[in-house]
């Protein structure tokens, strides 16, 4: 448990925390390891679940009609699944895999009751809604986008204009591409 | 008259939070500043620095924003229990909305120091402020998320259709969801009306007209 008390101290967002404080957390939420390619979470699966990774890397993937779309990566001292601690009965909306060996803090609700108050936890906390606040403010200000964005101009006649211009792209068309057809 | 332990609790059996109390949370309200609000008084304006957040205790907000040619449009109705311009405190953004008094109405206000003290507190109070915020932008996020799922859903030939295409109102009312405002039955009758506003828009308007 140590080491992982060391690489918990390590992370910029737990450098003020004191190491009895993170003894604690990782008493309550133990860390696993998961090998190169393991999937961490399953899209669709019940989310009970969220992990704070330690070391390594994890990709982000997303099953759009039998083809697979990475959308993101994880890194260390940051926290996915999220949704699991604070929704109840929710589902995985990507697959979530590892990209390195990897090692990860189980974040389960009950962990999060329990150590409510413990100052890693607050800490964690916190950080959680700086993130969630920037995810919902850039996914608004994409879609605003796909609304306020100029409509391609029109092709200039003359004989290089031979073949009709394409249409513009739909609202629809926009966001599919933005956000994958789900 | 209601005590914070009753608004805690209606708060709470309308928006349910693991792990938060009611006691823990009427202690979050006891650090919040009572405000009466008259009938048409503006709680916070678009626009504007947020500088605050709200409890709605008692009463109905209506929610506005202005449209491309500047005049307000209706985006959503609140009625308590409701959390108000929480998004603003957090992202440091101006405020993304009018809200308006629609009748007389009761507000707990938490001003940013407050707020922050709060926030870093490791005591059941701030562990109640911080799980009520996070339930509540997760719940945004998963609103919008699958509103964007039903919109972006092909069409069953699988041809794009410019006829059948999503309207701006459409992406308006996700938007509205992300920051937190319940669309309800009534915004979605005013929302309804603002499509013929756009639709007359792109009568007159042949770049809008092209959008769509």
């Amino acid at each position: 448990m140590s080491s992982d008390v060391d690489t918990l101290s390590a992370l910029y967002l737990f450098q003020a925390v004191p190491r009895p404080s993170l003894q604690a957390l990782l008493q309550v939420a133990p860390a696993v390891s998961f090998s190169i390619a393991q999937p961490v979470f399953r899209q669709g699966d019940a989310a009970e679940s969220a992990l704070l990774l330690l070391s390594g890397r994890f990709t982000v993937e997303v099953q759009e009609g039998g083809a697979t779309r990475t959308i993101g990566e994880v890194h260390p001292g940051e926290v996915v699944g999220e949704t699991a601690l604070f929704l109840p009965g929710a589902r995985r909306t990507a697959t979530v895999r590892a990209r390195e060996p990897s090692r990860a803090l189980v974040l389960r609700p009950e962990v999060m009751d329990l150590a409510g108050q413990n100052p890693a936890v607050v800490l964690l906390e916190q950080h959680l809604l700086g993130t969630l606040s920037r995810r919902i403010r850039s996914t608004n200000l994409a879609i605003q986008g796909v609304w306020k964005a100029e409509a391609p101009a029109p092709a200039p006649p003359g004989p290089a204009a031979a073949a009709p211009p394409p249409p513009p792209p739909t609202l629809r068309g926009r966001l599919a591409s933005l956000f994958g057809a789900r | 008259m209601a005590t914070l332990l009753d608004h805690a609790q209606r708060f709470l059996d309308a928006h349910p939070v693991r792990g938060v109390a009611p006691h823990s949370f009427a202690a979050v309200l006891q650090a919040a500043t009572i405000r009466r609000l008259a009938d048409g008084e503006a709680l916070c304006t678009e626009g504007e620095p947020g500088e605050d957040m709200a409890f709605l205790y008692q009463g109905t907000l209506q929610v506005t924003r202005r449209g491309p040619d500047g005049q307000p449009r209706a985006l959503a109705t609140l009625e308590a229990p409701a959390l108000v311009g929480h998004m603003a405190l957090i992202d440091r953004e101006p405020r993304s909305a009018t809200c308006t008094a629609a009748g007389p109405a009761i507000v707990g206000t938490l001003d940013r120091r407050a707020w922050a003290t709060l926030l870093g507190e490791p005591t059941s109070r701030g562990m109640a402020l911080r799980r009520v915020l996070l339930a509540s932008l997760t719940r945004q996020m998963a609103a919008a998320n699958g509103r964007i799922r039903d919109i972006i859903r092909p069409a069953d030939d699988g041809v794009e259709d410019f006829e059948d295409d999503v309207r701006p109102s459409e992406i308006m009312r996700v938007s509205g969801v992300l920051e937190g405002w319940k669309v309800d039955a009534a915004t979605e009758a005013a929302l309804g009306r603002m499509e013929v506003v756009y639709d007359d828009d792109a009568r007159r308007n042949p770049k809008i007209r092209a959008l769509r």
